[in-house]
């Protein structure tokens, strides 16, 4: 059992807000995902609930129990840093075994869970070799193995695959992913990767300037954005925005018609995803024209690139096989349903 | 080719310069070792290895060695001891952690001989004020400059007063350039203040750390001008170090010829003794290098 609740926390460095009116709530054995651009606060979030950091305001309780006071190392968490943070001079069995000699777990035990974690984590070929010697990925990979050594209740992640290439950072995602279905531990999670935080995550909080933006499972947020920020920064490529006007239950985009809820007028912002704008329909005259600019084929799907007669640039995921070439006018409609209207002034989400 | 050509003609001005202030005078040294140039025969004759058979049976050269290398080691772990102390509680904020900062490097800028001579009004034994402060607290005066054991001790003050502040602020730049990542990292282990030192900064410090020790191992190693400054070598020779002999044997003898010998000698030795030096620290502190991957 652990589960942390966070509840309405400020953090201030001086006159800077970096984090506003922070309520969260880790459910037990639940892997939550803080993302949002840099700056958003989602490190320092981490932090507190680690305790590397005190709240302007607010608490944070484990369990039931008041954090405030409470030391890092007497809150059961373990944490993951960006940069592997292992004690240099010491070797991988060491590293992994700092923690639980401090502790004074005896020595046979600390032998045994030092060796279960190397070979989970498929390092038992590196336990004599100091960081230095390894890899960033390997050094990673230690570094978890060293919060799993601890059991904790909590496992902490600062962002621990950024420093990682491309390849090594989808290999180590999984790892994390696997482990955490095996452990079910309680799982915080900070990224500003989405697809790191949609591919993790039970559930994610999305940040920006210290606020909460939304929380929700992947798909919610994907399909149901609650606002301009998170429908922009969940997914990719991007979400297109589209001027449109609403009246009578209709929005309008150029000559485009989809319904909407009828006490809904004036200016709307209408929200796409690059998949939901689709080619085939230009049978009626009814759609959105827009000239092809730039063709990137990604394999599974191509991605097109083109700007419609307002000006205005969108992105498209065509299936593999459509054929099209640049300086093509496209006529796309979009998928029925699959429209996000926002409120132009607030962003909130209307429909 | 060409471009090889060129690149010949751009290094040869930093070449000719490095010949002309190294490589020849280098080169002239070992010539007079082999040479009988004194006062009296100002030749450079040859000799053959008569010079350094001498420097091998002189006595006083050896001592000279000897209590350099005592007078470096004293100095150099004090200085490094202060040093680490100092940089550590000034690393965190500190109430006028800059003000101190400033104030630290103030004996470094100051020059070695006016500071010697200072240092002998201090220590005089009955007009210095370092007897009327040790007067207080009911010690008795101390011969400060015309006894062995407190003459040597007083090079160490002056050597460690002026020079604490250079390890000082290389340990100090070291610090602030620490990661935070691995104190945190400790900090959520649960390690103490101690455990964090010798685990976490120790460790992280320890290239920074040697630098600072070689280079002022070197630097140390040409004590020359305090010596000269407060009391030239004596009483008797229990402060005299090589480089202060070797002005004695070269510019005040004129003995050339002989100097040279000595003084390759001690270039020889000191470079084996600095690459030995240098090569086990780094085993000690850093360890074994294997193969570094970034």
């Amino acid at each position: 059992m652990a589960e942390v609740v966070v509840s309405g926390v400020f953090k201030r460095f001086g006159p800077v807000a970096a984090l506003s009116e922070i309520d969260l709530t880790v459910h037990d054995n639940e892997f939550v995902v803080l993302v949002g651009p840099s700056g958003s606060g989602k490190s320092t979030l981490l932090r507190i609930v680690a305790g590397l950091e005190r709240q302007s305001e607010g608490s944070v309780t484990i369990d039931g129990r008041d954090m405030a006071g409470v030391a890092p190392k007497d809150r059961d968490v373990a944490m993951v840093f960006q940069s592997h943070a292992l004690y240099p001079h010491m070797n991988v069995f060491d590293n992994l075994a700092f923690n639980q000699r401090i502790r004074g777990v005896d020595r046979k035990t600390v032998d045994a869970r030092v060796r279960e974690v190397a070979e989970r984590l498929e390092i038992t070929e590196l336990l004599r070799r100091r960081p230095r010697q390894m890899s960033g990925g390997q050094r990673q990979r230690v570094a978890i193995g060293r919060a799993l050594v601890r059991d904790p209740r909590i496992f902490l992640f600062d962002e621990p695959l950024s420093n990682l290439d491309a390849e090594l950072r989808v290999r180590l995602r999984t790892v994390i992913k696997r482990l955490h279905k095996e452990m079910r531990r309680t799982s915080v999670y900070v990224t500003h990767d989405q697809v790191e935080a949609m591919t993790l995550a039970d559930r994610v909080v999305v940040l920006r300037d210290g606020r909460i933006e939304q929380i929700g499972d992947p798909d919610t947020l994907y399909e149901r954005p609650a606002n301009e920020f998170v429908a922009g920064f969940i997914g990719s490529p991007a979400m297109n925005f589209l001027q449109g006007e609403a009246a009578g239950g209709v929005v309008r985009i150029g000559t485009v018609e989809t319904t909407a809820a009828d006490s809904l007028s004036g200016p709307v912002t209408v929200g796409i995803r690059p998949e939901d704008l689709l080619a085939e329909g230009a049978g009626d005259g009814a759609s959105i024209r827009a000239r092809i600019t730039l063709v990137e084929p990604m394999g599974a799907d191509t991605l097109v690139f083109c700007t419609t007669e307002e000006g205005q640039e969108l992105t498209v995921r065509l299936p593999r096989y459509t054929a099209v070439r640049e300086r093509e006018t496209l006529s796309l409609t979009p998928r029925p349903g699959a429209v996000h209207l926002f409120d132009p002034e607030t962003g909130q989400r209307l429909n | 080719m060409l471009d090889s050509r060129y690149k010949h003609i751009f290094l040869l001005p930093a070449l000719l310069a490095l010949v002309a202030i190294i490589i020849f005078p280098l080169i002239y040294t070992v010539r007079l070792s082999l040479s009988g140039w004194d006062v009296n025969f100002p030749e450079l004759d040859y000799i053959g290895w008569d010079n350094y058979a001498r420097a091998i049976a002189d006595g006083r050269f050896w001592d000279s060695m000897g209590t350099l290398y005592l007078m470096v080691l004293f100095c150099v772990v004090f200085e490094y001891l202060l040093g680490f102390a100092l940089a550590l509680m000034l690393w965190k904020e500190v109430t006028a952690g800059r003000f101190f900062r400033v104030l630290f490097i103030v004996p470094m800028c100051v020059t070695p001989v006016v500071m010697a001579v200072v240092w002998r009004t201090i220590f005089h034994e009955t007009l210095g004020p370092m007897n009327d402060v040790l007067g207080w607290f009911g010690i008795p005066a101390v011969p400060w400059l015309s006894k062995s054991g407190p003459a040597f001790a007083a090079v160490i003050i002056i050597d460690v007063w002026q020079w604490t502040s250079f390890m000082f602020i290389l340990l100090l730049a070291g610090l602030m350039s620490l990661p935070r990542e691995p104190y945190e990292a400790a900090q959520i282990d649960g390690a103490g203040p101690i455990r964090t030192f010798v685990h976490v900064t120790f460790p992280l410090m320890a290239p920074i750390t040697l630098g600072a020790l070689i280079i002022r191992l070197i630097e140390s190693s040409k004590l020359m001008e305090t010596i000269y400054a407060l009391t030239s070598g004596g009483p008797g020779s229990s402060t005299e170090t090589t480089s202060y002999l070797l002005y004695i044997r070269g510019l005040r003898e004129f003995q050339i010829g002989y100097t040279a010998s000595l003084s390759i000698i001690y270039l020889a030795i000191m470079i084996i003794a600095l690459t030995i030096f240098a090569r086990s620290m780094s085993r000690l502190m850093i360890g074994r290098q294997g193969p570094v991957r970034a």
